[in-house]
C-alpha cells in the first residue's frame, strides 16, 4: 500500500453522476422479438421430438409414456408461455447505461439488478453473436475483468453497430490502457 | 561479486548470473529420488482402484510371501527406473528473461515461460531433499493452470536467491538481468523482517478450534480399506463384539446410551487428536516475514513449504473466527489475492497460492498484522450498522415455514402431536440459526475501507479496499422492493462478498461512492 495522497475530486458526469438517477438505454426492440422467437422454437423442437415418439411406427413406446405423453406437453406449453410472458414484462427493465468512466446493465421482473463495471477494471472485451442474433442484426458486448468468467458483465439485445460503437469506446478509454 | 554473504551457502559458490548461461542443463541427480517419490504417490492414488483385486488374490500371496517381496522389489524397481528416466529426460534453461523446461519419458513437453508472465514463486523442500539443503521452485503463471513449471531439484540458497531474482524482475518491470541487477538481488535477501511466528502450543490450538483432519483423510485415501479391515481385526483380537455392546435388547437404555456416549469421545478423541497433528504437521515452525513489497509464510513438518504473496496483490483481508476460537480469543487471519491463475489443486484450501494463512494468532497479534498489510484501515474502530430484520423474516417463510410443513405433513398420518412437536422444534430451530446470523452481519465502510462482519456460532471480519472493486451489483427481490431494501454484491479479484438485506439507499450509496472513488484513484488492483 503506497501512503501517497491521490486527489479525491469529485468529476462532475454531465450533471448525473448517481447511479440511480442514470438516463438509460433501452435494448433494440428486436431482442424481444428475437427472444420469443428463441422460445418458441425451442418449444416447437420438443414438441415434435415428444409427438414423433407417440406416431412412430418402428418400436413400440412404454405404455406409461403413451398413457401419459399429454402431461408432458402441457409443461412444455406451459414453460413456453411462461417464458414468452417474462420476455414481454422483462424486457422494459432491461437497460443499459455509459457514463465517463463505468459502464451499466439493468435487468430482472423478481430479482432485479444493476450491474456496474467501472472501465478502469476491463480487462478485455468480446462481441458475441449467435446465428439468430446475426440474422436480426443483433449482438452481445461482453465484459471481462479480474473478477472471474463468473462475474462477465453482459448486455444482450444491443444493435451490432450500437456494441461495436460501445466496446470503440471503451478500448479508446484511456484507463484500459493502463494494467489496473 | 563474491561478497562474504555467500558463505553460508553450504559450498555453493554458483550465482544466479551463472544460472542464466542459456544452455540446457540438467538436475542433480537428487531429484531422482522426487520423481521415484512421485511416481509412487501417483501409483498409490491408482492402487486405490487396484484393491478389490489384491484383496481377492490375498490368500495366494499368504502361501507364496518371497514371490510377493519379489513383486514388490521389482515394482519398486520400476519406480525407480522411471525416477531416472524422468530425470534422464527433465533439461531446463534460464534465459537473461525466460525460462524453458522441457521433460516427460512418453508424454513430452515443452513450456516456455517469460519472466513477466509469472505470477507467484513458492518454493518447496521435501524431507529427503533437507539432507542436501535442496529445494522444488514451483512458478504460477498467470494464465492456464496448465503451463505450470517446476524446477525440480536446486541447492536452497540458490533456489531462494533465483525466486527473489523473478520477482525483483517483476517488480521492476526491467526484462534485462545485467549482473549489477543480480547483485542487487543478492543483497536484498537480508533485510526480511520476521512478523510472526507460532509456536506448538498456539498449533495445538489451531487443531483443536479448526478441523485439519482432512490433511490425513486425503493422504490416507489410498488405504481406507486397509484401515478399517485393520480396525474391526483388532477389535476382535482383543475380544470387543460390537453387536453386543450396542444391542438393546441386552441392557437398559441408560447403559445404551453411555456406550454410545463412550464411543462418541472416543471417535472425538481421534479426530481431535489427528486434526492437531494435521495442524503440526502443515503449519510446524510457522513463520510470517516480510521483505520491503512481500510476505513470506514458511512452514512445514516433513515437507517445508514457502509461499510468497506481494503487498499490493492482497484484495482483502479476512479474520475467522469459529466458536471455539471466540471462546479461547484466537483468529485465524488470512490475506487472498486474485483467484484467476491461481493453480488448483487437491491440497487444500490453505496450500493455494491465492492464499496466506496465519493461524490461530490472538486478537492483538492479528490487528498488529493487519495495521502492517493496510496501515490505513481501521476494522477494530468500526461500529457495524445492522441488517433488516426481514432477514430472518425471509428465512421464516421460505424455508422455516415449508420445511416445517412437510414434516408435519410427513407424520402427521400416523402421530398427530409428534408432528406438531416436531414441527415446531424445526421451525424454532431455523428462526434461531436465522436470528443469530442477523444478528452477526453487519457492514461499515469509510473513505477509503468497506468492512463486513459476519458468521453464525462464529464471527468473520472482512476488510478490503474499495480501490480494489471490480464491480459492484445492486440487487433487489420483489419481496425486497416495498420496503427499501437492497443486497449489496461486490466483485473483488478474489472472489465475491454479499451483503443481504441492507437499506437500498445505504447500498446506493456505496456503489456510487465506489464508482467515484475509481474515477479519481486509478491505483492497480495488482
Amino acid at each position: 500500500m503506497s501512503s501517497d495522497i491521490v486527489s479525491n475530486q469529485q468529476v462532475n458526469l454531465d450533471g448525473n453522476y448517481k447511479v440511480e438517477d442514470m438516463s438509460l438505454h433501452s435494448l433494440s426492440p428486436k431482442y424481444r422479438s428475437v427472444s420469443i422467437i428463441m422460445s418458441l422454437v425451442i418449444a416447437t423442437i420438443f414438441i415434435t421430438i415428444l409427438l414423433l415418439l407417440v406416431i412412430q411406427p418402428f418400436f413400440s413406446m412404454p405404455q406409461g409414456f403413451l398413457d401419459n405423453y399429454y402431461i408432458g406437453l402441457l409443461i412444455i406449453g406451459f414453460l413456453t408461455l411462461w417464458s414468452v410472458l417474462y420476455t414481454v414484462l422483462a424486457f422494459p427493465k432491461m437497460k443499459y447505461a455509459l457514463r465517463e468512466f463505468d459502464v451499466h446493465y439493468q435487468s430482472g421482473l423478481i430479482f432485479f439488478r444493476t450491474v456496474s463495471q467501472p472501465i478502469m477494471r476491463i480487462q478485455h472485451i468480446e462481441i458475441e453473436r449467435g446465428p439468430i442474433e446475426r440474422s436480426a442484426g443483433l449482438a452481445t458486448l461482453q465484459v471481462y475483468s479480474a473478477g472471474g468468467s463468473g462475474h462477465t458483465f453482459e448486455i444482450p439485445g444491443l444493435e451490432y453497430e450500437k456494441a461495436i460503437e460501445l466496446r470503440q469506446f471503451i478500448l479508446n478509454h484511456k484507463d484500459v490502457s493502463q494494467d489496473g | 561479486m563474491d561478497s562474504p554473504k555467500d558463505l553460508n551457502t553450504h559450498g555453493s559458490p554458483m550465482r544466479v548470473t551463472e544460472l542464466q548461461n542459456d544452455e540446457w542443463q540438467r538436475l542433480s541427480p537428487i531429484s531422482i529420488v522426487y520423481f521415484t517419490v512421485h511416481a509412487i504417490f501417483n501409483f498409490a492414488n491408482a492402487l486405490f482402484y487396484l484393491i478389490p483385486a489384491i484383496a481377492l488374490n490375498i490368500s495366494k500371496i499368504k502361501e507364496n510371501p518371497q514371490i510377493a517381496l519379489i513383486v514388490v522389489l521389482g515394482i519398486l524397481l520400476i519406480f525407480v527406473i522411471m525416477g531416472a528416466l524422468n530425470y534422464w529426460f527433465y533439461r531446463f534453461k534460464v534465459g537473461q528473461s525466460r525460462i524453458e523446461i522441457k521433460q516427460g519419458v512418453f508424454k513430452k513437453s515443452h513450456i516456455d515461460l517469460p519472466f513477466e508472465r509469472i505470477q507467484n514463486v513458492k518454493l518447496s523442500q521435501p524431507i529427503y531433499y533437507r539432507i542436501n539443503d535442496y529445494s522444488c521452485i514451483e512458478l504460477d503463471t498467470a494464465g492456464s493452470a496448465k503451463q505450470e513449471a517446476k524446477i525440480i531439484a536446486l541447492k536452497t540458497p540458490l533456489a531462494q536467491k533465483f525466486r527473489l531474482k523473478i520477482l525483483e524482475n517483476l517488480a521492476n518491470g526491467s526484462r534485462d538481468g545485467d549482473p549489477a541487477d543480480a547483485n542487487h538481488v543478492d543483497g536484498s535477501g537480508s533485510d526480511e523482517v520476521v512478523l510472526n511466528r507460532r509456536s506448538i502450543r498456539d498449533l495445538i490450538i489451531h487443531g483443536l478450534t479448526n478441523n485439519r483432519i482432512w490433511i490425513f483423510l486425503g493422504a490416507l485415501a489410498p488405504f481406507y480399506n486397509a484401515i478399517s479391515e485393520g480396525l474391526s481385526e483388532i477389535f476382535v483380537s482383543i475380544g470387543f463384539d460390537a453387536q453386543a455392546y450396542f444391542s438393546l435388547e441386552t441392557q437398559a437404555w441408560w447403559e445404551f446410551g453411555l456406550h454410545v456416549l463412550s464411543v462418541v469421545m472416543v471417535v472425538m478423541l481421534v479426530v481431535v487428536s489427528l486434526s492437531v497433528a494435521g495442524a503440526i504437521l502443515m503449519f510446524y515452525n510457522f513463520t510470517l516475514s516480510k521483505t520491503n513489497d512481500r510476505y513470506i509464510r514458511r512452514s512445514g513438518l516433513l515437507t517445508k513449504h514457502e509461499v510468497s504473496m506481494k503487498l499490493s496483490r492482497i484484495q482483502i483481508m479476512v479474520q475467522a473466527q469459529d466458536w471455539l476460537d471466540v471462546l479461547l480469543g484466537r483468529v485465524n487471519l488470512s490475506f487472498e489475492q486474485n483467484t484467476s491463475g491461481a493453480v488448483r489443486n487437491n491440497q487444500g484450501s490453505e496450500q493455494m497460492a491465492n492464499k496466506l494463512l496465519v493461524p490461530s494468532v490472538t486478537l492483538s497479534e492479528s490487528q498488529a498484522l493487519m495495521k502492517d498489510a493496510m496501515p490505513t484501515q481501521k476494522l477494530s474502530e468500526q461500529v457495524f450498522s445492522a441488517i433488516s430484520k426481514r432477514y430472518i423474516l425471509r428465512g421464516i417463510l421460505f424455508l422455516g415455514l415449508p420445511l416445517s410443513g412437510i414434516i408435519f405433513a410427513i407424520i402427521y398420518q400416523n402421530k398427530p402431536i409428534v408432528a406438531l412437536i416436531a414441527a415446531s422444534i424445526v421451525f424454532a430451530l431455523i428462526t434461531l440459526i436465522y436470528s443469530i446470523s442477523w444478528k452477526r452481519w453487519g457492514v461499515s465502510y469509510d473513505t477509503d475501507y468497506i468492512y463486513v462482519r459476519k458468521g453464525f456460532l462464529g464471527v468473520d471480519y472482512y476488510c478490503f479496499p474499495i480501490h480494489k472493486v471490480q464491480q459492484v451489483q445492486f440487487k433487489q427481490s420483489s419481496f425486497m422492493r416495498p420496503y427499501r431494501l437492497a443486497t449489496l454484491k461486490v466483485v473483488l479479484a478474489s472472489g465475491v462478498k454479499h451483503i443481504p438485506y441492507m437499506p437500498a439507499k445505504e447500498v446506493q450509496e456505496i456503489i456510487n461512492m465506489t464508482l467515484d472513488r475509481l474515477v479519481t484513484d486509478k491505483r492497480s488492483w495488482m
